[in-house]
């Protein structure tokens, strides 16, 4: 009986003592979003675990080890911020009161690649953000197509913030809040302009596009109340505003919607007074023909009877004809084209001809066959003599502007094409493949379609094609930019983590290619789940 | 009938008395079912050489690394052993032994389903010494010392990428201090005196087990083009307390 016990009460102890509780981390999964790059770092952001692996792949020796950062709860997004490659922006929704864990607020996590720089905290659940063309500003809204992932009983959809990323977050200051007064409309999208001298100032503002409506916030002032113009009112409905462009010299913000005829042109002048801001904004319509699609600046030099100054060439759906506006006069001049496009591509180039580089641009229709060059300076003059027209082999779906003298259009189905601007003639690329992923990185056209094992290259000098094999499938593709060693990062189907990088500016060059296997585990039973 | 109910009766009534009855007529000496006295057997302390023993040696793993392989903190090893003691006093006792002690235990899924399980092997051969100090005749504290090698091998099968294995030979060695309690002396003594010195007990041990860390790296069979760069896993710590229980035979 006495040894009985004695075994029983031995087994008993072993159990107490080795009753422990697994490390939850080590239970939940992986839900990687997209990879995305900071300088000479590929960065894998776990929606699940709220954790960002960060790995250093432009270093001479290749390494498979990650530094795992925390991020706040529930990332959203991310996107490299502008002009700082050694950043990126993580949006977090946080985390509500759900009775387990610990509330948390909203925040923007800036990554570097060692460590999650700062976090900007708010309260509101903003689930959509946009920079400024500079990087130096955040904008965060509630995106209106997806405002069926912010979670909570109650939030207004007029509610925005900025942030200034060049600052440290400071409480009540760094981000700001407010509430846009609106008609009703909500927050579609935001842009931000370039410098603008307004009322004697060079300010930055926020143009926050309504349906019918815009806000403008004055970024240089921060604390003034944005005005909310309602245009509307002087059409016949919604007005759907999806283009915005900024007069750049001239304090003028030109506005155009895919539901109205009329391009609106915001002019903002000093106030007399009787404003908390120091200028006004005052509006005034110019027809464009019925329906305008695409719509670009240009600086008229003058010459003969065309005066000089600021002109405005819009091209309408459908139709085979382009506008140039003289916003000074109101003067429409009417140029016939070749076909109908609908967009704009501005470039500064020279032609043959004219090897001067001069404001010019291409007009094109996704779908069509054809483009049309267009000679700006001197349009309202010489009507179609500055058109002409080039036809391709075969239609395309997607044109991408690789630089001012150089445009790629990706063809329906399979092939390519690189379009010279200054040549106007088209190189045709011949693939067997789906090139819509094609990604311009590092001198290169890199193709990279998912669920195959080829990845494709283009010298952009040369228009010399190459292409490898690799070891496993492609999922996702991103290029790493990095002074000494370029790299674009190929992802492939894993569940603990795999990729392969290549060197971003000899891909075929094997000797400097390698893999990543199992990055996602990396020390995983000294750390844990992390 | 008669003859069975005679057997037992042999076996219950000392033999002594049984040759005081008046009905034992019959001569003994020409009877071999019959025990006579002068086959009587030897009494007191007795002298146990060998030691066999089945070992269940329960490793408690505190470490977080054993996490990745159970939900709990323990590692089970089944083993036997083998000790002849060499040099005996009365109560003292030292005695060099060999052993083998084997673990499996395996991880269920984790990460969600990116690691659909890891399994940890270990074959470990030992040779030790123990020192058995003899209180009672039916319990004797004793202290331990061992040292071996230990083929440890690690497997971790994920959900798209394939199984990866890492395996190592670590040394190790245990010391702990524990007791055993046997039965008396004599107690599977036969007639004939043979298993006079027989005696099973049971055995609870405690120490401590040190040994270096596995280090596992992922290792896959590249059959690409590529080099792979794999990362460490970290390091499984197989050190720790342990508990044993053995069922001891003594000889």
């Amino acid at each position: 009986m006495n040894r009985a016990c004695l075994c029983l009460t031995g087994f008993a102890v072993t159990l107490a003592i080795g009753c422990g509780n697994r490390d939850p981390d080590l239970e939940r999964g992986f839900d990687l979003m997209a990879p995305a790059a900071l300088e000479g770092h590929v960065v894998f952001v776990d929606r699940q675990r709220e954790r960002a692996h960060v790995l250093a792949v432009s270093d001479s020796k290749a390494s498979a080890s990650a530094r795992v950062l925390r991020l706040p709860p529930q990332p959203l997004q991310h996107a490299p911020r502008f002009e700082h490659p050694d950043e990126l922006l993580v949006l977090c929704a946080g985390r509500l009161d759900d009775g387990r864990k610990e509330p948390a607020p909203a925040a923007v996590a800036v990554l570097e690649s060692g460590r999650v720089d700062r976090v900007y905290e708010f309260e509101t659940r903003f689930n959509a953000m946009t920079q400024s063309p500079d990087g130096k500003r955040l904008f965060l809204f509630f995106d209106p197509r997806s405002t069926n992932t912010v979670e909570g009983l109650l939030f207004n959809p007029n509610e925005v913030a900025v942030i200034d990323l060049n600052a440290p977050p400071a409480a009540g200051i760094n981000p700001t809040l407010r509430t846009l007064s609106s008609f009703g409309g909500v927050p579609q999208s935001v842009v931000f302009s370039a410098p603008m001298d307004i009322a004697g100032e060079k300010r930055e503002l926020a143009i926050v596009l309504f349906d019918s409506d815009i806000a403008v916030w004055d970024l240089n002032h921060i604390d003034r109340p944005e005005y909310t113009i309602e245009l509307s009112r002087r059409t016949t409905g919604s007005i759907a505003l999806s283009q915005v462009l900024f007069g750049g010299e001239e304090p003028n913000i030109y506005l155009r919607g895919t539901a109205s005829d009329d391009i609106f042109v915001i002019n903002l002048s000093a106030s007399g007074g009787g404003t908390e801001n120091d200028f006004v904004p005052s509006i005034n319509q110019l027809g464009a023909g019925a329906g305008p699609a695409d719509m670009v600046l240009y600086d008229e030099p003058g010459g003969g009877e065309i005066s000089g100054g600021r002109r405005l060439f819009v091209v309408a759906q459908g139709s085979a004809q382009g506008s140039v506006i003289d916003n000074a006069s109101s003067r429409v001049t009417t140029v016939p084209l070749p076909v109908a496009p609908n967009r704009i591509l501005r470039f500064d180039a020279g032609k043959l001809e004219d090897p001067e580089a001069q404001q010019r641009a291409l007009l094109y229709a996704e779908g069509s066959d054809a483009v049309v060059f267009v000679d700006l300076e001197g349009l309202e003059d010489r009507g179609g003599r500055n058109v002409e027209l080039l036809r391709l082999r075969s239609p395309y779906r997607r044109v991408l502007k690789l630089s001012e003298e150089l445009v790629l259009l990706i063809h329906q189905g399979q092939g390519l094409s690189l379009l010279d601007l200054v040549q106007r003639t088209v190189q045709p690329i011949q693939s067997t493949q789906d090139l819509g992923t094609a990604v311009p990185a590092h001198g290169k056209l890199w193709l990279a379609p998912a669920n195959q094992q080829r990845i494709g290259f283009l010298d952009l000098q040369t228009f010399h094609p190459a292409e490898i094999r690799l070891d496993a499938t492609i999922l996702d593709a991103v290029a790493v930019p990095s002074a000494e060693r370029p790299r674009f990062v190929v992802t492939h189907p894993s569940s603990i983590g795999y990729f392969t990088v290549l060197d971003g500016r000899e891909p075929d060059n094997f000797a400097a290619a390698y893999s990543v296997r199992g990055f996602l585990v990396d020390d995983i039973m000294t750390a844990g789940g992390r | 009938m008669k003859r069975s109910l005679l057997s037992l009766l042999l076996v219950v009534i000392p033999v002594p008395a049984l040759a005081q009855q008046p009905m034992a007529t019959r001569d003994a000496a020409l009877d071999p079912r019959i025990e006579t006295p002068s086959a009587a057997v030897a009494t007191g302390p007795v002298t146990q050489h060998w030691q066999a023993s089945l070992n269940l040696d329960v490793l408690i793993r505190k470490d977080s690394s054993f996490d990745v392989l159970s939900d709990e903190d323990l590692e089970p090893a089944l083993g036997a052993s083998i000790g002849y003691a060499f040099w005996l006093t009365e109560a003292l006792s030292l005695a060099p032994e060999l052993g083998y002690a084997g673990s499996h235990t395996e991880g269920g899924v984790l990460l969600g389903g990116a690691i659909e399980q890891t399994e940890l092997t270990s074959y470990a051969g030992y040779a030790g010494v123990s020192a058995r100090y003899e209180i009672w005749e039916v319990f004797a504290p004793h202290a331990r010392l061992a040292a071996g090698v230990a083929r440890t091998e690690f497997t971790l099968d994920t959900q798209v990428d394939g199984t990866f294995e890492k395996a190592d030979w670590l040394p190790f060695v245990t010391l702990g201090l524990g007791a055993t309690v046997t039965t008396p002396d004599r107690l599977f003594q036969s007639r004939s005196g043979k298993f006079e010195s027989l005696s099973v007990g049971l055995t609870l041990e405690g120490g401590y087990w040190a040994s270096p860390a596995l280090t596992a790296t992922l290792e896959s069979r590249s059959e690409g083009r590529l080099t792979i760069e794999q990362p460490s896993l970290g390091a499984l710590s197989r050190s720790g307390p342990y508990l044993r229980f053995a069922l001891v035979a003594r000889l």
